[in-house]
């Protein structure tokens, strides 16, 4: 086993993303690695795509991609503040800002790229920025505070995202562009020319073909910016957006190739002229490109990570990028794709002028007419789906190209431009490059929604641009397996069970047969009636032996304990946080000794008893009940357990009480009903020894209370929980984490655990965390009197049975007499029960007989 | 306590009508076999077929959930829900496998299986 070290210099969204891949390693490799980060920023990486929304609805924290917990607790060792000034590629070491030397085997350096301005006389005064960080951005704010006027300089893409963010300021906006267009880059001149109206009427002035030569003090503003022409015009504050340029500063210095207008050179590996140095993102240059989107930083920060590992046996390749765009700029819808002037030999354009909505989009066909090259569109970009696939797969156009230019032609859509059209060596989703042959292979091996596609094959789980394709293939595939694409709960309801939970809770429906009988139809099966069980004991909270209920209950739930292979059943006594007494564990090895159980420790950190027959279960619970115990609901769709370390009690590490708050959130959430069942964890410290990350709820204590996770999951499909929110009280825990799962409880499908739940909810942890903490849908004041309802109607359900001897009736293997079921046979092994084989236990009876 | 009757048929008694919940199944012993008798709705008309589920290999069937699939009354066997019709015992997904069916009903609120 060899060890690597690895350095990342900057902590950007590409540096960021391949710490990411560095920890999800999820090959078996025969070395391992310890990651370390150095970031010269006060931050650790944020979405700077979205920068200018922290002047609109967006706070800073809501932009940042990570946590300095999020790190420790992944082991990467991660250094903000701290730049890295000295790189030694003979000793394979790093000297940083603070002098600290650290020796490295690979480096990584995702330096990014800094604002290029120009060199103009009187740039360097106060009010005058870039725009390009959180702190740049705070210092705009600040510069606008008392100002009338802002200039953006640059009518490029970042350029109106600048202006963009002068207007959110209040400021009289003004942009000034050297070329005779805005975004020359994108856009052709008609394109720029819509563009531009567009622009000016919601109140921004653009100045076209002008050149800054002098930044004077002026009369009534803070400035006069002089133009070339001799013409002026007057402002408070001046931000330069003039293009960016590759940081590669640290590659110049200590002798890594570099590109002659800058770019630290790369192969198709990422690798840079020293083979264990590699550049990723914007600060790399390849075949005399810089890629200034995030898109390809991504793409490389993958192909260098695979190679990091792989080393030569890697096959994944950086096969540069396709720049096409699409983008809201200013409140104007604007896209560009391939060819987007006309540029390549022969080609041929189409356009389409609206002068009344002000729309412009315009197509760049081959010479052929046969494959699209290229597009524009400013004012609508509805057809960006369409054309961008058409583009990159090379898929024939229509006999009448200019057909796609025309909205309402829809039919010719159909045909062109349609799903089927596409390989499936397509691309669907360039986050997490997914070819529409993945997705189809996925429906192949069953998954019939969105969220399963999604789960299994990761399309659309990026940014979610892809969404509607994804479910466009879908939808086709299903349809093509002849599976009727609805997702109604079963043949006797046409509604999902987010519709039922809703008229069950509206029209305070208490029982199955009022429900089936007004909003359905037939008498229900397997898959409805546990789910209207399930919601009605959601809602209501009767006991689910109830003589309403009894009925509708599945295997485990009709009998209160878990069915096993045999017909007989496991009993799981709560032993909440995993903490319980001598006294406690002597009553349970009793029980098992005089009811001969098979015993075996949980994973959720209680005890199993195995092989108790249906006559012995009131018996069993008769003296756990009497012992102080309670149902476990390990047969109930609901909390199971909440698993948790002994921290800080006993532990030397540990920096909060997790067992009492694991007892604590046990036995406020026991025996709520909920669309799958729920497991919770509480670790002590980030050393995470309760394993809280792959839980459904995660608790993890910090130094200043509690970080809170949800949607992890174990089993078959192990997701990592995400990052809600951090440092909480207990009362701000428990807030948090009642609300989310009556959220959960509401909105999830049938079965549906809280990992696939929060993928499919649209808008994913940030509408989460808006309908929670924000409480954008006015509900929460609701979801806590729900869930108060809840704890306050909690009975232990075995309490209640051997209470009553009407539920006790059932408790019988046969109605007409007391024997149990001669045909349940059990051998030993280990000094324990098991069942029989079938053979053995016919053999057995054959013997008595 | 049996009942026999002038035509010849031999009614076994096997329980008290609401001993068995609506829509639920108990398991009686009859001449040595595990029959699963249902009491459904919404006419609380009785079935009854063998209580062996011939796939899981287990005698459960009369804890499974009582449901309709393409039009028949099932029980779905608790442990890998395969549906049997109450009428005749036929696995409606499963060709091959079939339970016995029993003649049973409701006389004077008590439960009866006819003893074959």
């Amino acid at each position: 086993m060899q060890h690597y070290q690895v350095i990342v210099i900057g902590n950007g969204m590409v540096g960021h993303r391949f710490v990411e891949h560095m920890i999800s390693i999820n090959k078996p490799t025969d070395s391992t690695f310890s990651v370390m980060v150095f970031s010269e920023e006060k931050h650790l990486a944020y979405d700077r795509v979205q920068l200018s929304s922290v002047f609109a609805d967006k706070s800073e924290k809501e932009l940042t991609l990570t946590s300095k917990d999020y790190y420790i607790n992944n082991q990467v060792d991660v250094s903000i503040n701290e730049k890295v000034n000295y790189i030694d590629k003979q000793s394979k070491t790093i000297t940083t800002s603070i002098g600290r030397t650290f020796s490295f085997d690979k480096l990584i350096m995702a330096t990014g790229s800094y604002p290029f301005v120009p060199p103009i006389k009187g740039i360097h005064q106060d009010h005058i920025h870039v725009y390009r960080t959180f702190e740049d951005l705070r210092d705009i704010k600040s510069s606008a505070a008392g100002a009338k006027t802002g200039v953006v300089i640059g009518g490029g893409l970042l350029g109106l995202e600048a202006a963009n963010a002068l207007k959110q300021l209040g400021l009289e906006t003004h942009v000034v562009e050297f070329a005779p267009q805005l975004m020359p880059v994108q856009v052709d001149e008609s394109g720029g020319q819509i563009l531009r109206k567009k622009i000016e009427e919601i109140g921004v002035k653009v100045h076209l073909e002008k050149s800054t030569s002098q930044i004077s003090a002026g009369t009534e503003s803070r400035f006069t910016l002089n133009f070339a022409d001799q013409s002026y015009l007057d402002t408070d504050v001046v931000v330069f957006s003039a293009g960016i340029r590759p940081q590669d500063e640290l590659a110049r210095q200590f002798d890594l190739d570099v590109g002659e207008r800058g770019g630290i050179v790369i192969n198709d590996f990422c690798q840079t002229s020293h083979p264990d140095i590699y550049a990723i993102g914007e600060c790399a240059l390849w075949q005399d490109k810089v890629f200034g989107l995030v898109a390809p930083g991504y793409q490389m920060a993958k192909v260098a990570q695979t190679h990091l590992v792989e080393g030569s046996a890697s096959e994944l390749k950086f096969e540069g990028a396709d720049m096409s765009t699409k983008l809201k700029l200013l409140g104007v819808d604007v896209a560009s794709i391939g060819d987007a002037h006309g540029q390549t030999k022969g080609s041929l354009s189409y356009s389409f002028i609206n002068e009344v909505e002000q729309i412009y989009k315009k197509i760049v066909i081959s010479e052929d007419a046969r494959h699209l090259l290229g597009a524009v569109m400013v004012g609508c970009t509805a057809d960006y789906g369409n054309w961008i696939q058409l583009y990159l797969n090379k898929i024939d156009l229509p006999e009448y190209p200019e057909s796609l230019l025309v909205p309402y032609a829809e039919d010719t859509g159909s045909t062109s431009g349609g799903i089927e059209a596409l390989p499936e060596s397509a691309q669907i989703c360039a986050c997490n490059d997914v070819s529409k042959g993945q997705v189809i292979s996925c429906i192949k091996n069953g998954a019939t929604n969105l969220a399963e596609v999604k789960s299994q094959s990761n399309a659309a789980t990026g940014c979610g641009g892809c969404g509607q394709l994804v479910g466009q293939v879908l939808d086709a595939e299903l349809l093509k397996l002849g599976v009727e694409v609805n997702d109604h709960l079963c043949e006797h309801f046409e509604y999902n069970r987010t519709d039922l939970f809703d008229i069950i809770r509206v029209k305070q429906i208490k029982t199955f047969e009022q429900l089936i009988s007004e909003y359905g139809s037939g008498h229900g099966c397997d898959l409805c009636k546990p789910a209207v069980a399930s919601i009605l004991a959601s809602l209501w909270n009767e006991p689910v032996l109830n003589r309403n209920h009894v009925s509708l209950q599945d295997t485990n739930d009709a009998f209160l304990a878990n069915m096993q292979k045999n017909g007989t059943y496991s009993v799981v006594p709560r032993v909440p946080g995993g903490e319980i007494t001598a006294d406690k564990l002597i009553v349970i090895g009793e029980v098992a000794k005089e009811f001969n159980l098979y015993c075996k420790i949980t994973g959720g950190q209680r005890i199993d008893l195995f092989g108790a027959q249906l006559h012995e279960l009131p018996l069993i619970w008769k003296k756990l009940i009497d012992a102080g115990f309670e149902t476990g609901h390990a047969y109930g769709k609901a909390l199971r357990t909440v698993k948790s370390c002994v921290g800080k009690t006993w532990c030397r590490f540990g920096v909060q009480d997790s067992t009492s708050m694991a007892i604590l959130l046990e036995e406020r959430y026991r025996g709520i009903r909920s669309p799958h069942k729920i497991k919770m964890a509480v670790s002590g410290c980030a050393r995470e020894c309760a394993e809280a990350q792959s839980k459904d709820f995660g608790v993890i204590a910090s130094e200043k209370g509690w970080n809170l996770f949800v949607g992890g999951n174990g089993g078959m499909r192990p997701r990592h929980a995400d990052l809600f929110a951090t440092d909480l009280s207990d009362e701000e825990l428990i807030r948090y984490i009642d609300r989310i799962m009556i959220f959960y409880i509401r909105t999830a499908e049938r079965l549906q655990r809280t990992s696939v739940w929060l993928e499919s909810l649209s808008g994913g942890l940030d509408y989460l965390r808006s309908v929670v903490v924000e409480d954008k849908l006015s509900i929460a004041d609701d979801m806590e009197n729900q869930m108060q309802h809840l704890i306050n109607s909690y009975k232990c359900e075995w309490k209640d049975t051997i209470e009553d001897p009407q539920k006790l009736k059932r408790f019988k293997h046969f109605i007409n007499s007391d024997k149990p079921d001669p045909q349940v046979i059990f051998v030993e092994e280990r000094k324990q029960i098991k069942p029989a084989q079938v053979e053995v236990a016919e053999a057995k009876l054959t013997a008595q007989a | 306590m049996s009942i026999r009757e002038t035509n010849g048929k031999t009614w076994v008694d096997i329980c008290e009508l609401n001993d068995i919940e609506i829509d639920t199944g108990v398991c009686a012993e009859l001449n040595g076999e595990q029959v699963a008798i249902f009491r459904v709705s919404p006419d609380n008309k009785l079935y009854s077929i063998s209580n062996f589920d011939p796939l899981a290999k287990v005698n459960m069937l009369s804890r499974g959930i009582i449901g309709e699939t393409e039009g028949k009354r099932v029980v779905f066997s608790p442990l890998y829900k395969h549906p049997f019709c109450l009428e005749t015992g036929q696995c409606t997904q499963e060709g091959s496998a079939k339970v016995k069916a029993y003649q049973v009903r409701a006389y004077e609120n008590r439960v009866q299986l006819r003893l074959t």
